[in-house]
């Protein structure tokens, strides 16, 4: 089943007439070097930048063609959004970071978010202020609540960018188990080994797919060695 | 450096013209508080020396034929002596082009020009000079105009001008004066009362006391009230000093409501710019220069409000004092200039290595909201004191602090024969009570001094008063006095006082500034003849009982109290409704401008927030309106503390303010109304249109903003 699709989309100067389709249950990462328009590519899918030409279609819906709350709400409902930083309150404990987004008030979604809390390997930090967290917590928090309304796919921008090594590898680890848990995530990196983790690997290279990858071994150096055939 | 710090200051419009607008709000009100009482004291004062006003007067409503003076004028105190004529004439007998005159004052009368002193002046101040026609009190210039044609007792006066009467010019003065030419008052003698005014000039302002004190004891005729320089002054000030009170009590509101404002302004700007801060302190420059500079970008805000609010005053106001206007703003500007540095010393606070690292702060939302409550808890006393301050004097319960009986009606019997009017009132079905009091003028020994007081006598638990100390005398031995008078017998309840013989226990103690203020109660006393009879009536129908009393008692004074109140203090009244409705525009101009900038701020502030939750879904419209009922309920707790902050403190300071019209113990009356709903719906409103216009800027915030990079 198709999770997202995007048709001949293109934004000028930008992205040019990229299609690509992202399957249930995939990991996928889109790579590329500084200004391939990779980070464009994801917000232009997710609905926050918008295009020129073409289409995206998420939930069934094609997001140039609706309008600005409901594009809010298919961001809130379908789609999950781990930035490069956490972008977490300060002000607010961690429980209220992550029900943020949560489409009701109700007791079973604060106990999803505590739930999430316990897989993530944070039980018991729900009250805790997200100031006193460490950066790999504070990345734990934002998936939780990218996690929260249960999204058909979870769009992740650098989201070991300003982390450290040994948070990078708990983050994308945890991201592996939340794809064998059945959940879709498009990735934007330029890391090779965060892309190891991921199923297939999209390369981009000024604004078009330049290239793309089946990364089923999930080999590091099979990644660098598909990277390097577009060195020039 | 300079441009460093200053090249920002276009992109902060908001903050920037916020400065400045507060610095103008706060310079502006103080300064025009202080240019108009030093213009009204000065004009006071002027007018006073123009006109020569007596240093002491004592009216008589009799004859004075035979009567000689010649000890009292030669006496080495009195540099000067006269006696001017006031012909009293029934109010029904004026026509303005044929109207009747609508007055606002007990007695009115016609006057030829002194000869030595107490001159009447016109409106250049010179002293007029009559040929013809007649000059109007400037007290009734929205009454008459000039070349209307002003008919008294048939006799037809083109109106030629208008006269400055520094005696009896203010509204608290219950009689007025129109200027004729001496063949005109001939022919006019024989068609009212006639009533002098014994007057005299002291060599020097340290006698004047005693020369009213000589006077007093003499034999001389004394039927009227005596005055003296001193309250003729104060009665010249009240008028509009209550209006200039209020206004200076606003500024000085307005400036700390400015000052909180700017407060919470320099503390977002330092939040702000901490980045910058942290990285000029990075790259070496020292603290305390950073905190200098950063005052001084300021300042120049500050100054230029300043600047503002003088240049506006100077254009406002013609012939302002200089020194005051500079001086005032010099003040505030000092003020401003010292909170400015004060604040920027937080700027010690930044921590380097945090600001260069940490984007995401917390920002102090909760503050901000307190701010907001506070701030309208003390904009709503600012509209409320001089709101309160007109219901107070407009109302019944005031009159009885003043020393006027909580009455319906009040009869003045004047030349009515006083047992019809007891026959008539004890007999009339729209009469629920009643009682006729006498006064009496009487010479009283007090701690090495004699004084003369007023006393009048009645049963006096009809028609209470508002007693400061004690209560009413009810038995024979037994005396109320007015708070002036024990003051100046150095009484207390419980002392003894000997009158007439007779020795009286102090009973109670009241307010007054009816006649002079020096007054007593008693229910018996040994004298035969008053001075004068008041009746104070309760009636089921006040409004036909005085129309009844009227065509009954032509030659009596009948009108209801609060008639009797406006014509004292109607004037006063008018200048505290001015400053009511002064007071709410500046309070609601403040709560637009201030809540405005506070929801702009508090959206740039939050802006990285708002754009992460649009980037996750969330609605524009669900922000803003949680936004706006967050602002708003900050807004309704803050009614609710302006609220009981006025009804606890309110009273206090009204009660400092009027008691500069004599009285204490003042009962403080507040329009429900007005206070309770028109008031807080009003601010409310405002405060909606506020929060509207301050979070538009939310529609600059997008989705697409989370990208970073954005403030």
């Amino acid at each position: 089943m198709i999770v997202l699709e995007s048709r001949n989309v293109s934004k000028e100067g930008l992205i040019k007439n990229i299609s690509l389709k992202i399957n249930k249950g995939e990991f996928v990462s889109i790579m590329g070097p500084s200004g391939s328009g990779k980070s464009t590519l994801l917000y232009i899918l997710s609905g926050i930048e918008s295009f020129d030409e073409g289409e995206v279609i998420i939930a069934g819906k094609d997001l140039s063609r609706i309008r600005k709350n409901e594009l809010s709400d298919i961001r809130r409902k379908h789609i999950g959004f781990v930035f490069q930083n956490p972008e977490l309150i300060p002000e607010v404990n961690v429980i209220s970071n992550i029900l943020l987004p949560a489409l009701s008030n109700k007791r079973e979604i604060k106990q999803r978010g505590e739930e999430l809390l316990a897989k993530l390997g944070l039980a018991g930090y729900q009250n805790r202020s997200v100031n006193n967290l460490s950066g790999g917590e504070k990345q734990r928090v934002a998936i939780a609540r990218a996690l929260i309304n249960m999204p058909d796919i979870i769009l992740a921008d650098e989201p070991t960018g300003a982390l450290n090594q040994t948070a990078s590898k708990e983050t994308m680890e945890l991201f592996l188990s939340l794809k064998e848990m059945g959940n879709t995530i498009l990735m934007v990196t330029h890391d090779a080994k965060v892309a190891s983790y991921s199923d297939r690997i999209l390369y981009l290279v000024d604004g078009s797919i330049a290239g793309e990858f089946n990364n089923s071994n999930r080999d590091e150096n099979e990644v660098r060695e598909f990277l390097a055939s577009f060195r020039w | 450096m300079l441009n460093v710090i200053f090249s920002d200051l276009k992109k902060q419009l908001l903050i920037a013209s916020s400065i400045i607008a507060f610095a103008f709000i706060s310079s502006f009100i103080i300064c025009l508080g202080l240019l108009l009482s030093n213009e009204l004291l000065n004009k006071i004062d002027d007018t006073m020396e123009r006109g020569k006003t007596p240093h002491f007067l004592q009216m008589h409503a009799g004859s004075i034929d035979n009567i000689d003076f010649s000890s009292f004028a030669s006496n080495p105190m009195v540099e000067d002596f006269q006696i001017q004529p006031f012909l009293n004439i029934d109010n029904n007998e004026f026509l303005v082009d044929g109207e009747p005159f609508i007055f606002s004052s007990d007695d009115n009368g016609v006057t030829i020009q002194s000869r030595s002193f107490d001159f009447l002046l016109a409106e250049d101040g010179s002293i007029i000079n009559v040929d013809d026609g007649i000059y109007v009190p400037t007290y009734y210039k929205n009454s008459v105009e000039l070349g209307s044609k002003l008919t008294i007792c048939g006799q037809d006066f083109i109106v030629k001008g208008y006269l400055i009467d520094s005696q009896m010019g203010s509204s608290l003065s219950s009689s007025k004066r129109f200027l004729i030419n001496e063949e005109s008052y001939q022919k006019l003698r024989d068609k009212g009362s006639e009533e002098f005014l014994i007057e005299a000039r002291a060599i020097s302002v340290d006698d004047i006391n005693a020369i009213s004190n000589l006077y007093a004891l003499s034999e001389l005729p004394k039927d009227g009230p005596a005055v003296t320089y001193s309250l003729i002054r104060l009665m010249n000030a009240l008028s509009d000093g209550l209006m200039i009170i209020l206004i200076i009590i606003s500024g000085i509101l307005a400036m700390l409501i400015s000052l909180v404002a700017l407060r919470y302004i320099f503390l977002i700007s330092i939040e702000r710019d901490g980045k910058r801060i942290a990285l000029i302190q990075a790259i070496g420059i020292r603290r305390d220069r950073l905190i200098l500079l950063y005052s001084f970008k300021y300042l120049i805000l500050l100054l230029l409000g300043s600047t503002l609010s003088l240049i506006t005053l100077l254009l406002m106001l013609e012939n302002a004092s200089i020194l005051i206007l500079l001086g005032g703003h010099l003040i505030i500007f000092i003020i401003l200039t010292l909170w400015d540095y004060l604040i920027m010393r937080r700027i010690s606070k930044i921590d380097i290595l945090d600001e260069i690292r940490n984007s995401n702060k917390k920002s102090n939302g909760i503050i901000s909201l307190a701010l907001v409550s506070i701030l309208t808890a003390i904009m709503y006393c600012l509209a409320f004191i001089p709101a309160s301050a007109a219901s107070t004097l407009a109302s019944k319960e005031f009159v009885s602090s003043m020393g006027i009986g909580n009455a319906d009606i009040r009869m003045d019997l004047k030349g009515e024969n006083r047992s019809d009017i007891e026959e008539y009132l004890s007999s009339s079905s729209l009469v629920d009570s009643y009682e006729i009091y006498d006064t009496y003028r009487v010479k009283v020994e007090a701690k090495e001094q004699t004084l003369l007081m007023l006393i009048e006598k009645g049963n006096h638990s009809l028609f209470q008063l508002k007693y400061i100390k004690g209560c009413e005398p009810i038995n024979e031995n037994e005396i109320a006095l007015s708070q002036l008078l024990a003051n100046e017998c150095s009484v207390a309840i419980g002392d003894k006082l000997n009158i007439l013989g007779k020795e009286y226990i102090v009973k109670g103690i009241y307010g007054d500034i009816t006649n002079g203020g020096k007054t007593a109660k008693v229910t018996s006393i040994d004298k035969d003849t008053p001075i004068w009879s008041i009746a104070y009536i309760n009636s089921n129908s006040p409004d036909s009982l005085v129309s009844a009393l009227l065509t009954a008692f032509s030659k009596a004074k009948t009108g209801k109290i609060e008639d009797y109140v406006i014509s004292l203090y109607g004037n006063t009244i008018n200048s505290i409704n001015k400053a009511k409705y002064i007071a709410l525009f500046v309070c609601l101009f403040i709560e637009l401008v201030l809540i405005t900038l506070i929801s702009a701020l508090t959206v740039e502030r939050d802006s990285r927030t708002i754009a992460l939750k649009l980037a996750i879904g969330i609605r524009r419209g669900n922000i803003l309106f949680n936004y706006i009922k967050k602002f708003l309920l900050t807004l309704f707790i803050g009614l609710i503390l302006g609220i009981v902050l006025s009804m606890l403190t309110g009273g206090n300071i009204l009660s400092f303010m009027l008691s500069f019209l004599g009285g204490s113990n003042i009962e403080f009356i507040f329009s429900i109304l007005y206070s309770l709903f028109t008031l807080p719906i009003l601010m409310l409103l405002i405060a909606a249109i506020a929060t509207a216009l301050g979070l538009m800027n939310i529609h600059k915030v997008k989705a697409y903003d989370i990208r970073g990079g954005i403030l």
